[in-house]
């Protein structure tokens, strides 16, 4: 970082410093709390996806982090540096546009050029970091071509080398991938993986599917109605979703209402599981995920009886739609166990660390 | 053939139903075009090869009427004039329109209201609207006495009113709401997040306006200039209420040979020369229009 300001407060660049940092940010458009006081940290490097559904507030976010919007209240860091007041032109990332935003009297060496030639940049250089930009994103022979003669992949790729040519620290990502069918989809979320890691920019990346926040990030930050409703690694969210929005949001799962007694907890059917821990709640829901569940005939601890409603074969596995006694319906994988509608059964509870016992009531 | 006809199932009626509807569809716009159009340039082409005896028409074949738009130094004079003024009224109307179509594409909220308060005077008739401004600047006109009963001037200034600057002003004024929609449909479907990706990519405002907006808005330009430029160098009306002997333009001359000195075939000559700049101005433009951004870097 340029200029001479004394820096008595730690230096700008101290290795365990987050290259972005977000320190109580919020924003209102009128009356709706688009971002509620969000802290988040990102480290240099990092792959982070902001996940949530539409109107979460993460669109909202990185238009905080790009400076199309300004937090009514909170501080943005970057590098250490307060963002708040700093203009788009002048901060130093790049943003990937929902849509790509091409400049469509532009070419694609002149779309990828334009940030260098906005900085000044010598024209032989321009021509040097374009034509390798145009490398890294498997585009070389196109640098001629208008870009409305491209297809959807190819924009998506010029829209990633027109922010990769300058280098920035931290490129944000606005569901860059949304407009591509479901094919090519899959194939950039590995291409784009892989061109994060070998540049090594710090990606912000926002998407409301969370398959791709799972596939391609180091951290995800799940975000609903403005707030941060948990960060963690992918792993980790699906494994031990810490509340019932990311339980829902994050991969398939089962709800079970529960009665929080001291032996454990009273699933419907009064069948009482023993837990250790206990949650400090009246009633709870529980969330199994469907392959932790198991189908028995028989009657037998840990077992909750249902009917068989419905079944869908999914190539590899059958899968059993069963209403348990109370009216909750769960889906459970009949491995190898033969299973027919309208027939009688038993769903196990797994082991206690494979339930989640969440805040909240019904389903 | 009744087999034939009998195998599809629609059988004869088809084809010759096909043709009636395309006739039906198509012939009024032939005809229009051929009684319009077609007829009339036709005639003005023969015309300008004919000879005149005084007031009658002679047939003939001479080039005499075309030469004279090359060689006649009044043509000359007025076919320029008509010229400068064009491009101005252009000029004018573009740095007018262009601040005000920014304006409402970008920071107006009620964005209806303002094309049509923009646009309004547009409904009112040509002619209302050329007399108002006699009465804005003539010699005892608003302009006029309201300079006077503040001090600034002792006698009117008569070179506001039949004059070329009349003219212009009048043109501008009247030709203003072509320029102003064109501008404004093509800058508020601009793309906001390309706007915001110029930014994104270190442009400044002002560097975003000249990389970015301004090449953006190039069909709206061309539109508008499209419509101004035309309209404007075949004026007749505004420089013969407003604009006084010293700024005829090319369609008062060409009314003078027709309804004055009766020299058709010179006036037919000098309605060709017309529609020979207003095609190639209107040529130029497409090209313009068409051609890409060749900066690079």
């Amino acid at each position: 970082m340029p200029g001479t300001r004394s820096r008595t407060a730690e230096p700008f660049d101290s290795p365990d410093a987050a290259l972005l940092s977000l320190r109580g940010v919020r924003k209102e458009f009128g009356r709706v709390v688009a971002v509620d006081s969000i802290d988040l940290d990102v480290a240099e490097g990092a792959f982070v996806t902001l996940l949530g559904p539409s109107g979460c507030g993460k669109t909202t976010t990185l238009n905080l982090v790009a400076g199309f919007e300004s937090p009514d209240v909170g501080e943005i860091l970057l590098g250490g540096t307060r963002i708040n007041a700093l203009p788009p032109h002048k901060r130093p990332l790049n943003t990937v546009f929902q849509g790509y935003a091409l400049f469509p009297h532009l070419n694609v060496e002149q779309n990828v050029g334009f940030g260098l030639r906005m900085q000044r940049t010598s024209r032989e250089e321009i021509r040097r970091r374009v034509a390798e930009a145009l490398e890294k994103v498997h585009m070389p022979q196109m640098a001629r071509r208008s870009v409305d003669q491209l297809s959807g992949g190819q924009q998506q790729r010029v829209a990633l080398a027109r922010a990769l040519v300058n280098r920035p620290r931290l490129i944000l990502l606005d569901e860059p991938l949304s407009a591509l069918d479901a094919q090519l989809r899959k194939a950039m979320q590995v291409e784009l993986k892989r061109i994060q890691e070998s540049v090594g920019i710090t990606f912000v990346y926002v998407t409301h599917d969370q398959e791709e926040a799972l596939v391609m990030s180091d951290l995800v930050c799940v975000m609903n109605e403005g707030r941060i409703e948990q960060l963690g690694p992918p792993r980790e969210l699906y494994d031990n979703p810490q509340t019932l929005f990311v339980a829902k949001f994050i991969g398939r799962n089962n709800f079970l209402p529960a009665q929080v007694v001291a032996e454990g907890l009273v699933f419907p059917g009064g069948v009482v599981v023993p837990f250790a821990e206990q949650p400090g709640l009246e009633t709870a829901v529980v969330a199994v995920r469907p392959e932790r569940l198991a189908l028995w005939k028989e009657p037998g601890p840990r077992r909750l009886p249902g009917t068989v409603r419905a079944l869908r074969f999914l190539g590899d596995r059958i899968e059993a739609e069963v209403e348990l006694e109370g009216g909750t319906t769960v889906s459970v994988y009949a491995n190898g166990m033969p299973v027919e509608p309208a027939r009688a059964v038993f769903v196990e509870i797994p082991a206690p660390e494979y339930c989640r016992v969440l805040e909240g009531s019904g389903t | 053939m009744s087999q034939l006809a009998h195998a599809s199932p629609h059988p004869r009626r088809r084809r010759p139903r096909r043709g009636g509807t395309l006739a039906l569809f198509a012939g009024p716009p032939v005809l229009w075009l051929l009684l319009f159009v077609i007829v009339p340039y036709s005639g003005i082409l023969v015309f300008s090869f004919w000879k005149t005896d005084y007031v009658d028409l002679i047939p003939a074949f001479t080039w005499s009427n075309l030469d004279r738009l090359v060689t006649d130094p009044i043509v000359r004079t007025v076919a320029l004039r008509s010229l400068w003024i064009a491009l101005v009224v252009t000029a004018a109307t573009f740095a007018i329109s262009f601040p005000l179509a920014y304006l409402g594409a970008f920071h107006v909220k009620r964005k209806k209201l303002f094309v049509f308060l923009v646009i309004a005077p547009m409904w009112v008739s040509y002619i209302v609207r050329l007399y108002s401004w006699r009465l804005l600047l003539g010699d005892d006109g608003v302009i006029n006495e309201g300079l006077r009963a503040v001090g600034l001037i002792s006698r009117p200034i008569d070179a506001l009113l039949f004059s070329p600057f009349a003219v212009v002003v009048t043109l501008t004024y009247v030709y203003m709401p072509f320029m102003f929609v064109s501008l404004f449909s093509v800058l508020e479907g601009l793309d906001e997040r390309t706007l915001r990706a110029a930014s994104d990519l270190y442009a400044n405002p002002v560097k975003r306006f000249f990389a970015v907006t301004l090449p953006l808005t190039k069909p709206g330009i061309a539109a508008g200039v499209m419509f101004v430029f035309p309209l404007t160098f075949g004026d007749y009306i505004a420089p013969s209420l407003v604009g006084g002997t010293s700024s005829q333009m090319i369609a008062n001359l060409i009314q003078n040979q027709f309804g004055v000195t009766f020299d058709w075939p010179f006036g037919a000559a000098l309605a060709l020369g017309l529609l020979a700049v207003v095609m190639s101005a209107l040529w130029v433009l497409e090209r313009w229009r068409n051609v890409e951004d060749v900066r690079v870097f």
